[in-house]
């Protein structure tokens, strides 16, 4: 999977069915995308993985709701909270990406939140839904956070995964086009293009020691 | 007046975008909507460096002129655009070349547009635009007017399907 659209919201959150969005996203140039609550499939070269988002503000919430959300082969992405929330999210088994880090405080994904994220293979997800769909002072202080997020992931070097958070296919970008769209906050192009293929590194970390004879 | 010599003049771009869905835009509002978005994400003084216009117009398809060089700003404000006027829509970049005529060669000729009726479980629904297997619709009646993006994989199911219904509420 070279280049997977990491969330996505098809019907019925949306206005557009599953294939449709998964049609979209081939001929775009995808080969996968992320359908939050919705089965996983395969069309031709096209994957169509599960991905489940679990919104809640307590950590002790949060384990509930990684307790039954947790299965093979899902993607499991957790919306940010506070700085005490995100530290113990990004600790917890079975989380493999937070999100929507540009909602919450300033100060609540920092330095420490970045080391976490690394040791524990997290992957922080840069949402293009705003930047295209914002306007003026909201978009200005979403690429603030974003910008202060790829600073970070420079210096500790966590995985960060790019997803459209389309619920239709009107919403849907071209890895080209986000991969530009990253460069409005500071994000070069094969930084891009390495967080466009975090997906499949997700779904199969590299293990702890690797045999090499 | 003498024209400038070509060595002179500057060098400029054209992009070849296509409108989803397929509906006609008026070049004007097309414009208009296109330099709001390009002055929203660089100013004035970006605007006024990637020097913009739609040159030609046909059906879905438009022919944008800029600056050489500036095909990346210009790529990046077009996707940022949500809507022409009030309708929702996304502009897709299909091509970038020096010549608006080898751009021209590249629009595929007028499709037939698609009017015809579907029930759906017994639901009444307007075909938008039928591209192969998708299929682009709205139910019938003044309240709903949002388009549905299907394909005829989805239509199949929902006819088995009883109880599931297409509705843009999610309810």
């Amino acid at each position: 999977m070279n280049a997977t659209d990491a969330c996505v919201f098809p019907y019925p959150h949306g206005d557009s069915s599953t294939m449709r969005m998964a049609l979209e996203a081939k001929m775009l140039g995808f080969d996968s995308m992320v359908a939050i609550d919705h089965p996983g499939f395969s069309t031709g070269d096209f994957h169509v993985i599960p991905g489940i988002i679990i919104n809640v503000r307590t950590i002790s919430a949060l384990g509930q709701a990684l307790k039954r959300s947790n299965r093979e082969g899902m993607i499991v992405l957790v919306n940010a909270g506070d700085t005490t929330f995100n530290r113990a999210a990004l600790g917890m088994k079975g989380v493999r990406v937070l999100r929507n880090v540009y909602v919450t405080d300033r100060h609540s994904f920092d330095h420490v939140s970045a080391r976490i994220a690394t040791d524990k293979s997290v992957a922080i997800d840069i949402d293009l839904y705003p930047i295209i769909h914002f306007r003026g002072v909201q978009r200005q202080r979403v690429l603030e956070r974003y910008y202060d997020v790829i600073r970070l992931q420079e210096r500790f070097g966590f995985d960060i995964t790019l997803s459209s958070g389309a619920t239709s296919i009107l919403d849907q970008r071209s890895p080209a086009e986000m991969i530009a769209l990253c460069s409005l906050f500071g994000m070069n192009e094969s930084g891009a293009s390495h967080a466009l293929s975090s997906v499949a590194r997700i779904l199969k970390p590299r293990p702890l020691v690797e045999v090499v004879s | 007046m003498k024209p400038r010599p070509p060595t002179m003049r500057e060098k400029r771009r054209y992009i070849l975008v296509r409108l989803v869905p397929e509906i006609p835009a008026d070049p004007k509002v097309l414009y208009t909507t296109l330099l709001d978005s390009v002055t929203s994400i660089f100013g004035d003084l970006g605007a006024a460096r990637i020097h913009m216009a739609v040159v030609y117009s046909a059906g879905p398809y438009a022919i944008l002129r800029c600056r050489r060089g500036m095909e990346q700003d210009l790529m990046i404000a077009l996707s940022t655009v949500c809507a022409v006027g009030s309708r929702r829509l996304v502009v897709r970049t299909q091509k970038i070349s020096g010549t608006i005529r080898s751009l021209k060669e590249k629009i595929p000729p007028d499709q037939e547009s698609c009017d015809e009726d579907i029930s759906i479980n017994g639901e009444s629904c307007h075909v938008s635009h039928r591209h192969g297997v998708k299929i682009d619709l709205f139910e019938k009646g003044f309240k709903n007017r949002e388009l549905l993006f299907l394909t005829t994989m989805d239509i199949e199911e929902t006819e088995c399907n009883h109880n599931t219904r297409w509705d843009t509420t999610g309810q």
